[in-house]
């Protein structure tokens, strides 16, 4: 348990530090790759959560797919050195993060207060029952959920459609 | 590891990248704080799934049977489907940014002024 604990806030702090990299680093390639890195430590906390199926699917979509097509991005416009500076409504915006992180911790009292009292599901069954997930997660997909995956994939393909059709309008 | 410190983590990644979202100027760098948001959203998921409310059902159980597992892995299922709905939304925003840098050889979002009067 200490174990675990020391390796999720080692993953959390990294997480946090590459996000705070992200939004303020003036380089946006250097953005980017700790983008990267906060992918990278998110995949780590799933799989300390017992969510082996989303920890790859975390590394094949966001580390190789999203994080690639967003560097290709970068290469195809303009590079300048410091191309992420902010614009000009950055207090207000600080006003509405703050009004927002207040709200959230309002909700987390709440939490605290309807958790008061009950456990965790027992670790021995927790074992037991997330030992081979990716086979009950398959099932799932195509019984109790299949049509949010059939929607999903209509979505995929109009998404497909819509970026050809947007990058090939220009070209005529 | 609870799920105040999840709950914690999670929402302090959607703050930073809300703010990026809001204040930077580039419109790559709004999709990477979107990207942030999103990774917070799905830690929610899986981590509620995981250490949630779902789990006080199973309390006192000795048995693994289907219906201990289906409240179990909806939310990993959910986080599958909010991935794929990233990655089909980061496609598409790129897909923008670059037809806008066709037309415009800019991609900063306090330059575009085509709807002005």
């Amino acid at each position: 348990m200490i174990l675990q604990d020391i390796i999720f806030w080692v993953l959390s702090i990294a997480a946090i530090m590459a996000a705070f990299g992200v939004v303020f680093l003036n380089n946006i390639f250097r953005s980017a790759l700790f983008l990267i890195l906060v992918f990278l430590s998110f995949a780590g906390l799933y799989i300390l959560l017992s969510a082996e199926f989303v920890a790859v699917v975390q590394l094949l979509v966001y580390v190789g797919a999203i994080s690639i097509l967003i560097i290709f991005a970068l290469l195809i416009t303009k590079n300048e050195k410091n191309s992420n500076l902010p614009i000009r409504v950055t207090i207000p915006a600080l006003f509405v993060v703050a009004t927002f992180f207040v709200v959230v911790l309002f909700a987390l009292n709440s939490l605290n207060k309807i958790t008061n009292g009950t456990k965790h599901l027992s670790e021995t069954i927790a074992s037991e029952v997330l030992q081979d997930t990716s086979g009950w997660i398959g099932s799932l997909l195509v019984s109790n959920f299949v049509i949010p995956f059939e929607v999903v994939s209509i979505l995929l393909l109009a998404t497909l459609l819509g970026s050809l059709m947007l990058l090939r309008s220009h070209s005529k | 590891m609870n799920m105040f410190s999840i709950f914690i983590v999670a929402m302090l990644i959607f703050s930073i990248g809300l703010f990026g979202a809001l204040s930077r100027k580039n419109l790559i760098a709004i999709l990477m704080s979107v990207e942030l948001m999103f990774n917070a959203i799905v830690l929610l998921a899986v981590g509620f799934s995981r250490l949630g409310f779902s789990s006080i059902l199973y309390l006192g159980r000795n048995t693994v049977s289907e219906e201990i597992l289906i409240p179990l892995l909806s939310g990993q299922v959910f986080a599958i489907f909010i991935i794929t709905v990233a990655a089909a939304e980061v496609a598409l925003g790129l897909a923008l940014v670059l037809t806008l840098y066709r037309s415009r050889n800019m991609a900063n979002v306090d330059e575009i002024n085509e709807l002005r009067n």
